[in-house]
């Protein structure tokens, strides 16, 4: 019989584990300027990090569960629909600052970069609806529930704190960049749970 | 739900890859049947036992 891995990849903690270890390193660098032991330390934590979350990538790859189709068809709408919100935001941006628009224009204009967002948004539910695969449509599901949750705890925290004036305003379209910062948080919780 | 996936996949030794295929469901997805952590749709579960060649309730049982 073919040896199985009882274990599923943890892809989650091992990018969390490299981010901190990484900014931790920046910042006992800059603070520090640590020597012999200390200095191998600041290095070798990240770097033993990165070979966990290759480690981590490659057992995720014999779990084979990157070769689905749902999930390469999202990748194929979301990396196009990503470009081209780069190129809408800089002509907006660009247009905006050249003919100073107004009326419909302007509004046309505006709302140019929101568009391809939408479409990931779109993209995001068709893959909820071709994932044939009942356990991962599941996982994807309860990812999403967690980044809608996180959006609304954090847009509401501020929007109070807004409203008291103890932050600064911060425009909506965030609440797009904390939900996806949510699928980060829903992906963590996933695989502590698988 | 306990289960006996890995007690019928051994008889027939099959890897949890083998029985992912002929399930057209993910390696994962079986992992976490197996494990206990996903309790499988009814469509599913009949596809496992037509698998197998049993009845459902010869392969997972609800206590």
């Amino acid at each position: 019989m073919v040896e199985d891995s009882p274990l599923p990849p943890r892809i989650g903690p091992a990018v969390v584990t490299y981010v901190v270890t990484l900014f931790a390193a920046i910042y006992v660098w800059g603070a520090y300027r640590p020597a012999g032991l200390m200095l191998g330390l600041t290095i070798g934590a990240p770097v033993a990090a990165l070979g966990w979350l290759a480690r981590q990538g490659y057992r995720r790859r014999r779990m084979g569960n990157c070769d689905n189709q749902a999930q390469r068809a999202y990748t194929r709408r979301a990396v196009p629909l990503m470009l081209a919100y780069v190129g809408a935001l800089a002509v907006a941006i660009w247009l905006h600052d050249r003919i100073a628009p107004t009326g419909p224009l302007a509004v046309g204009l505006a709302v140019l970069p929101a568009l391809p967002l939408i479409g990931v948004i779109w993209a995001l539910g068709r893959l909820l609806v071709e994932e044939r695969d009942e356990y991962l449509r599941s996982l994807h599901v309860r990812q999403f529930m967690i980044a809608t949750g996180f959006m609304l705890v954090v847009t509401c925290v501020w929007g109070f704190l807004e409203t008291f004036e103890l932050v600064p305003h911060v425009p909506m379209y965030w609440a797009f960049v904390i939900w996806c910062a949510g699928l980060g948080i829903g992906t963590l919780v996933n695989e502590l749970r698988a | 739900m306990k289960n006996r996936l890995k007690v019928l996949r051994a008889e027939r030794d099959w890897s949890q890859g083998d029985l992912a295929a002929r399930l057209d469901v993910s390696r994962q997805s079986v992992n976490a049947i197996e494990t206990g952590k996903y309790d499988p749709s009814l469509p599913l579960a009949f596809r496992i036992a037509a698998v197998f060649g049993l009845p459902i309730e010869a392969i997972f049982s609800n206590d």
